[in-house]
């Protein structure tokens, strides 16, 4: 499932110089396979924290999405879902792998 | 999280309740199946009638007398395709829409399930073809006014021979024609 808006450097514009990131879709799951791109570089080696935050933003933001056209609160209110962010926190492991 | 190298990111959500919603994630190194980075989202449910109904938040018409007719309806736009979410409409659905207070006055957009398209231009075809003022564009996707009532006040003409709107209106702005606006 292509999650389309104005976020062109996640989501892509057809140029190919975008991440193209593609959400799968799959009871209840949002899953996102992508090799992290070098130009996401902070220290030597590790992603910028930025760069995984704003990851996080966009899936967790369509999970949401995706869940409130789905039920769960008064149908009156649940044709869309805007969704302030109210926390976001990453836990970010940069020595990891 | 290492670069240049492949992961995969998981992402549901944890509770849901009327009002909120919270959704977890976790990235993951391929290779090692080891989580490099979690986070968790809380998202609060924003009722279509605080956002849009009223103006409470924002006084559209006078918006509309300070800035250009064009800029406006771009504005429409962009906010369009930012709130667009992938929905089951069917089929491609394809509007022609005509401004009759700004240039250029054709514009087409193209609406499936997965993407918004807007652009310039009349198309050769059309499922639903909307005539009217900025203004009243905005009334129809804000849901301030449903389509009859444009009609009636001859502030909009309107060709829907398959009965399109509603799931066009459904997909860009989240309410249907069919129970009208909150």
């Amino acid at each position: 499932m292509r999650y389309s808006n104005l976020i062109q450097w996640i989501t892509g514009n057809g140029s190919g110089s975008c991440l193209e990131l593609q959400i799968d879709w799959d009871v209840g799951q949002a899953v996102v396979h992508l090799a992290v791109p070098s130009a996401s570089q902070a220290a030597p080696g590790i992603a910028h924290g930025g760069f995984l935050a704003a990851l996080a933003d966009h899936m967790t933001g369509f999970v949401a999405a995706q869940q409130g056209r789905r039920g769960g609160g008064n149908p009156a209110d649940d044709r869309r879902l805007f969704g302030p962010h109210a926390h976001l926190p990453v836990d970010h492991y940069p020595g990891a792998g | 999280m290492p670069t240049s190298r492949s992961i995969t990111i998981r992402a549901q959500a944890e509770t849901a309740s009327e009002r909120t919603i919270t959704v977890s994630l976790q990235g993951s190194i391929d290779d090692s199946e080891q989580v490099t980075f979690r986070a968790r989202g809380d998202y609060a449910r924003v009722s279509p009638t605080g956002r849009h109904g009223g103006g409470a938040d924002a006084d559209y018409d006078s918006l509309e007398e300070r800035f250009d007719r064009l800029r406006f309806f771009a504005w429409l736009t962009a906010a369009m395709k930012e709130s667009y979410l992938p929905v089951d409409i069917g089929s491609p659905v394809r509007l022609a829409v005509g401004l009759s207070d700004a240039t250029p006055k054709h514009w087409t957009l193209d609406v499936a399930d997965r993407s918004l398209e807007v652009e310039a231009g009349k198309p050769a075809s059309w499922d639903v073809r909307y005539t009217g003022t900025v203004r009243s564009w905005r009334e129809l996707v804000y849901g301030v006014r449903i389509a009859d009532e444009l009609i009636a006040a001859g502030s909009a003409t309107v060709g829907d021979p398959d009965g399109l709107l509603s799931a066009f209106l459904a997909a860009v702005a989240g309410w249907e024609q069919t129970d009208g606006p909150e």
